[in-house]
């Protein structure tokens, strides 16, 4: 115990993250205990204007013993629009959301976005917590609304989509995940496709370097607003 | 039922989403002779934004909204023929052009706008989603539309709000058209960059918009 707590309060960078990023975090930071990483749920970024004041509550908690606070999470409809940064500097991947991360940087996600707009992406974040359409549909809809409804409403906000992305990392769970994509895709009737992704992004969070065209930096004080992302 | 208890109702079963429930109520609405737009603004309207509202603070989950919205638009189904009757008397309140933008596929605020604004006794021409910059203007052009309404529900997508307004500029006929936009994460600073004639919070927020511009032209 007395451990864990001296662990917790050691100087070193904090990085607070969404939950969703947790499998490429921890894969990028490969057991190193030099960053502690709290994690935030996911379930979060359907609220955006809810996520500041909470990601605000855990920077000053941690304000206190970080060396530095790095953010694991894209601007998210502006859920980080009024966080500021505390005693140490704030560093934010300057991304639009999490997508940009999985693919390695928002030029891919451009490009990707592009070539098909109405493209649902997956990742083992994402399929972990059944926030893939499958996933919403068994454990979040079918109890709640009944076979009906549930599979009523899972068509309807999917029906401008026509693709099902796996954004293939060489996770070892691609595996599954692959399986997993592939009964979305017959699921919901649409194409399958696999985009490949990368760890770069998450081993930038977790080790620097904090480049300028990738990474905002705030000073104590500073607040990030949505046009720093402009 | 008196007029006052039928606009609450209305109201909740948008809330409630209980489909058939709201159109029994809207057909009381007509039998009673409540007017149509009051109907919609006081009643249907109201329960959109009280559960948009429960939505943004995750106290109701995407197939409440939807039923909501399936709710708003069968009461809507059996409304539509008595404002259509107004309409010809009415003079026209302009022509509304709306659609998501280039890359952006969430319609349902944007389905929202739309069906409200048609009730509201404009008429309404809705693109869908991830519309070009350039089909935008020239289905304006085409429909000779007064107002283009642009929906952005994420910050990505945003700067094609900006493209269009830039592509009219550049085309000489910004001035023949009023731009509105809106979506999430848009907001009156972004409106102001951009040089957009005008941005709403909300459905309700679209009719004020889209009247006070009108009213401007004429
Ligand atoms: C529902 C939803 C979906 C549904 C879409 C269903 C559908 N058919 O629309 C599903 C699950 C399919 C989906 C998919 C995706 N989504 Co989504 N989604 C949302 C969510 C939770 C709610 C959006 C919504 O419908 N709100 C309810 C409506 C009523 O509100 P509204 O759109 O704001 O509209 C109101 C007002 O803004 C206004 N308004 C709207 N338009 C206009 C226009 C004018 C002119 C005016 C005046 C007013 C106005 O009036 C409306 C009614 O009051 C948001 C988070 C959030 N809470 O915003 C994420 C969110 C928008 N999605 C996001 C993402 C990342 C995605 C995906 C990429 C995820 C993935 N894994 O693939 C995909 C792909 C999307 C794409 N290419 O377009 C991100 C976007 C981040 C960003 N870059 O900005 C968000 C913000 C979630 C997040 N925090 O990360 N999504």
């Amino acid at each position: 115990m007395e451990s864990i707590k001296h662990l917790q309060t050691l100087k070193r960078p904090v990085i607070i993250a969404c939950r969703v990023m947790e499998p490429e975090l921890e894969a990028a930071r490969a057991g190193s205990q030099a960053v502690e990483i709290i994690y935030l749920e996911q379930g979060l970024h359907r609220t955006p204007k809810k996520l500041p004041e909470i990601i605000q509550e855990r920077i000053d908690q941690a304000a206190s013993y970080a060396t530095v606070i790095v953010l694991g999470y894209g601007l998210c409809s502006n859920g980080l629009v009024g966080v500021t940064a505390r005693r140490q500097k704030l560093i934010v991947p300057r991304c639009h959301d999490c997508i940009s991360l999985f693919l390695g940087s928002p030029a891919r996600y451009d490009a990707v976005f592009r070539d098909h707009p109405g493209t649902f992406y997956l990742t083992p974040g994402w399929v972990k917590h059944n926030n893939d359409p499958l996933g919403t549909y068994q454990v979040e809809y079918l109890p709640r609304y009944g076979k009906k409804v549930a599979l009523w409403a899972i068509r309807e906000s999917l029906k401008n989509f026509t693709h099902i992305a796996l954004i293939n990392s060489g996770m070892p769970e691609s595996e599954a995940l692959r399986r997993r994509a592939l009964e979305n895709a017959e699921f919901l009737n649409m194409t399958y496709i696999e985009i490949e992704g990368n760890l770069s992004y998450f081993e930038k969070i977790i080790r620097g370097p904090y480049k300028t065209e990738e990474f905002l930096h705030l000073q104590p004080g500073e607040t990030i607003t949505q046009s720093q992302y402009f | 039922m008196d007029k006052n208890q039928i606009l609450e109702k209305l109201a909740a079963v948008v809330m409630d989403g209980t489909e058939d429930e709201a159109k029994v109520l809207a057909q009381a609405v007509v039998a009673n002779k409540i007017d149509p737009l009051e109907a919609i603004e006081q009643g249907l309207s109201k329960g959109m934004e009280i559960i948009g509202g429960r939505f943004e603070r995750g106290e109701a989950y995407l197939p409440e909204l939807l039923m909501a919205a399936a709710s708003f638009n069968a009461a809507m189904a059996v409304l539509k023929p008595e404002i259509e009757a107004q309409k010809k008397q009415l003079v026209k309140l302009g022509k509304v052009l709306i659609g998501t933008v280039k890359g952006d596929v969430h319609s349902i605020g944007k389905d929202i706008v739309a069906s409200v604004l048609d009730t509201s006794g404009f008429d309404v021409v809705d693109m869908g989603v991830d519309n070009p910059s350039l089909n935008i203007i020239q289905q304006a052009e085409k429909i000779q539309a007064d107002v283009i309404a642009l929906s952005s529900v994420m910050t990505t997508t945003m700067p094609a709000q900006k493209e269009v307004i830039d592509t009219l500029k550049e085309m000489g006929i910004r001035q023949k058209y009023f731009v509105i936009i809106g979506g999430g994460p848009v907001n009156p600073e972004w409106a102001d960059r951009i040089g957009a004639d005008g941005y709403g919070k909300s459905a309700i927020d679209a009719v004020a918009l889209v009247k006070g511009l009108m009213a401007k032209k004429k």
